[in-house]
């Protein structure tokens, strides 16, 4: 009798089980298909990306789109195992980091996009870093500029110059003299540690700076080394004496710097055109160049499908949608700079076209440590932080020679 | 009859060790395998090992006595010189203070949250309560005119590893009070009533009986401790991700960032086949007394 009831549940409980699959298999096949994006905005930046989907969706009614946040920083190892396997979490994913997608892409991972978009509806140069040869393996997004910020009110409430207007760099010492003369302000300039990446982009505006854009695209390509000796002075004649004598505050988490920069603890801080997106109202946020500053860094994220999607057609389709009209509605909710050519100036927000006016006449450089990557990227992040800690020539000697080692480790491979 | 029994013995056994096999045994020799490739796939011997211990991100004695980084491996050996006295002095005395004290549940579960506390949680409470701007201890220091501590302290590799050590103390001393309670009630108070009608001061009591008997439950928290203090990661990662410069990395991590951030699986696998070598340490002597215990006795 015991064995018959036990019999009997195991058939009842297998015909439960082959009927949810064989629904949820039908549910599959008639329902709408679901794509996952995963992209690292949270909070306010995801707010003004929702939108994008919506729109897609209201466009698309067969298909639902998802959203999940994941950072480039805790996701590429994750992705890269799940991509040796042939499986994938997402089915377009946002990345900062076009070295990672030209290293899965020669690996077989990524999908090719020669067929959905083509060079000429971005930026010029906008693809080159995901391309492989003529195989383009990822589509531009919005991005944003380095670039120093302050508080438009603290500084016409404090009758100090507008930064854009110090001629040279003495002027500008003069003017965080001034600053650092306010009642309340910690030190001039904010310093954004953290996670390290702030502290490279300060690096990046000074070697732009003090040993122009060739310097830059030289360390990018590995042209040139980390040791010459016009390296060294770009940093230690300009930036060690500022660290040495307090002009940089104390390193915090960059979004606590942002914060101490709009309540007047620091006047400047070197940092992000997409920061508007955290401070209110965006429009009392001013932007500059430093003195001599002749080209900014442009940094922009990629979409990219990988291969193991399950709906490759149904992700081109928004992959497409959003490189390109995705942009607009993007852009149009502030705080980022779009690569797609379609887009009209008038399209941005008052804050973001101040952006365009102070670098229209700037060269446009790729990020150095997202373009490098691998473990260079690692190491710049950790090793600046050394100078804000010991400002001295041996610590930048220090740095500069492990910079080198990981510069041609990374390069190499 | 003897083979028939073994061949049954088997049997039982066979659906817990195939995954132990298939999850455990597998990767590791896969793992010791890899150890000995570069990333070509060229056999390059013990390359990989000689060069974990020539760099100086696992090793970098250049930097001692002055403040790290000293290397990863030596990082997790000044976890267990600092980490370990400390978890021990303070878990026995939690556990004697809360167990002689009525009333004190809440205390002792405020101390044993540590240990059901995330890793990762405590990595970030780290950045909060360190911090200059938000955090306790800097203010503190300020306070008590300490200038130079009144800043941020996980921004600089003077006080970075200090803070980490601080906070992985609160993170463990949890567990060792619990071992240490449990240890005290089997002590029976017979010791006690003995001791004091012949006179003997508290301190006197504690180093003659209370110490003594709790010998096995210290080599359990050394051990446990000791383990915990080599395969520290998550704490660090989410915290200072191993810098300011290096200053605060650990073996585990380093094995983390060497095989998936470096893009170098060989020399990864390498760290960590140094990492279990170093743990079976403790691990053998731990076996070793639960075999044996008559011969630590």
């Amino acid at each position: 009798m015991k064995k018959l009831m036990v019999i009997v549940m195991v058939l009842m409980l297998s015909a439960t089980m082959v009927y949810a699959g064989g629904a949820k298999e039908a549910e599959k096949k008639e329902g709408p298909v679901v794509l996952t994006v995963m992209a690292p905005w949270a909070e306010g930046e995801m707010e003004g990306f929702l939108p994008v989907l919506r729109a897609f969706e209201a466009q698309n009614p067969g298909i639902k789109v998802e959203y999940r946040t994941g950072r480039p920083e805790d996701t590429a190892t994750m992705l890269s195992n799940q991509f040796a396997i042939g499986k994938t979490s997402a089915d377009i994913i946002d990345t900062p980091w076009s070295w990672f997608i030209v290293q899965q892409a020669q690996a077989g991972h990524i999908m090719q996009m020669n067929d959905v978009i083509s060079a000429d509806e971005f930026l010029p140069g906008a693809l080159n870093n995901v391309s492989v040869g003529d195989a383009i393996y990822g589509a531009s997004s919005v991005g944003g500029v380095t670039i120093p910020e302050y508080r438009k009110s603290f500084f016409t409430k404090n009758n100090l110059k507008d930064p854009a207007e110090c001629k040279d760099w003495n002027e500008f010492i003069d003017l965080l003299d001034a600053i650092a003369a306010i009642e309340g302000v910690q030190a001039p300039l904010g310093s954004g540690g953290g996670v390290g990446w702030s502290f490279t982009s300060i690096i990046e505006a000074f070697i732009i700076t003090f040993g122009g854009a060739d310097m830059h695209v030289g360390l990018t390509n590995g042209s040139i080394s980390w040791l010459d000796p016009k390296v060294k002075a770009a940093l230690m004649d300009n930036l060690l004496p500022l660290l040495q004598q307090g002009y940089f505050g104390e390193p915090d988490e960059y979004t606590a710097v942002l914060e101490a920069m709009w309540s007047g603890k620091h006047g400047i801080y070197i940092g992000d055109s997409t920061d508007n997106m955290s401070l209110s109202p965006a429009e009392d946020r001013g932007v500059f160049t430093l003195p001599g500053q002749d080209a900014v860094v442009l940094w922009n994220d990629f979409w990219y499908v990988p291969a193991y999607t399950e709906h490759p057609e149904e992700a081109k389709k928004l992959f497409k949608f959003l490189a390109t009209e995705g942009q607009k509605i993007q852009i149009s909710n502030g705080g980022r700079i779009g690569t797609y050519a379609g887009i009209p100036l008038e399209m941005y927000p008052e804050s973001e076209r101040e952006v365009f006016e102070v670098i229209k006449d700037k060269i446009v450089l790729p990020d150095m440590d997202d373009t490098i990557g691998g473990k260079f990227q690692s190491v710049i992040w950790d090793q600046m932080g050394l100078l804000w800690s010991d400002p001295t020539e041996k610590t930048l000697d220090s740095i500069l020679y492990i910079l080198q080692e990981a510069s041609e480790e990374t390069l190499k491979k | 009859m003897k083979k028939k029994l073994r061949m049954s013995t088997l049997w039982f056994i066979t659906p817990a060790l195939l995954p132990v096999l298939l999850f455990l045994v597998f990767p590791i020799i896969s793992g010791l395998f890899i150890s000995f490739f570069d990333n070509h796939g060229t056999f390059v011997g013990l390359a990989n090992y000689l060069d974990t211990f020539t760099d100086k991100r696992i090793i970098n004695l250049k930097q001692f006595p002055s403040y790290p980084p000293y290397g990863a491996l030596i990082h997790n050996l000044v976890w267990v010189i600092f980490h370990l006295p400390l978890t021990i002095i303070l878990g026995l005395t939690f556990a004697i203070l809360l167990k002689k004290t009525r009333g004190m549940t809440v205390v002792r579960t405020m101390i044993f949250l540590g240990m059901v506390v995330p890793m990762v949680v405590g990595g970030i409470m780290v950045r909060f309560l360190f911090s200059k701007n938000s955090g306790l201890i800097p203010h503190l220091f300020r306070i008590l005119g300490i200038p130079s501590l009144y800043v941020n302290w996980t921004a600089h590799p003077q006080t970075a590893l200090i803070a980490l050590i601080a906070i992985s103390v609160w993170l463990w001393v949890g567990y060792a009070m619990v071992v240490y309670i449990a240890g005290l009630t089997t002590i029976p108070t017979v010791f006690y009533d003995v001791a004091a009608l012949e006179g003997s001061s508290s301190m006197q009591t504690l180093k003659w009986i209370t110490i003594p008997m709790l010998k096995n439950s210290t080599s359990v928290i050394v051990l446990m401790t000791i383990i915990w203090e080599l395969k520290l990661f998550d704490l660090v990662y989410a915290s200072t991700g191993g810098g300011p410069g290096n200053s605060t990395n650990v073996m585990a991590l380093e094995m983390y960032l060497t095989a998936f951030k470096f893009n170098n699986p060989g020399k990864g696998m390498a760290i960590a086949v140094i990492l279990t070598l170093i743990t079976l340490i403790p691990i053998f002597f731990s076996v070793r007394q639960t075999l044996n215990p008559q011969s630590e006795s």
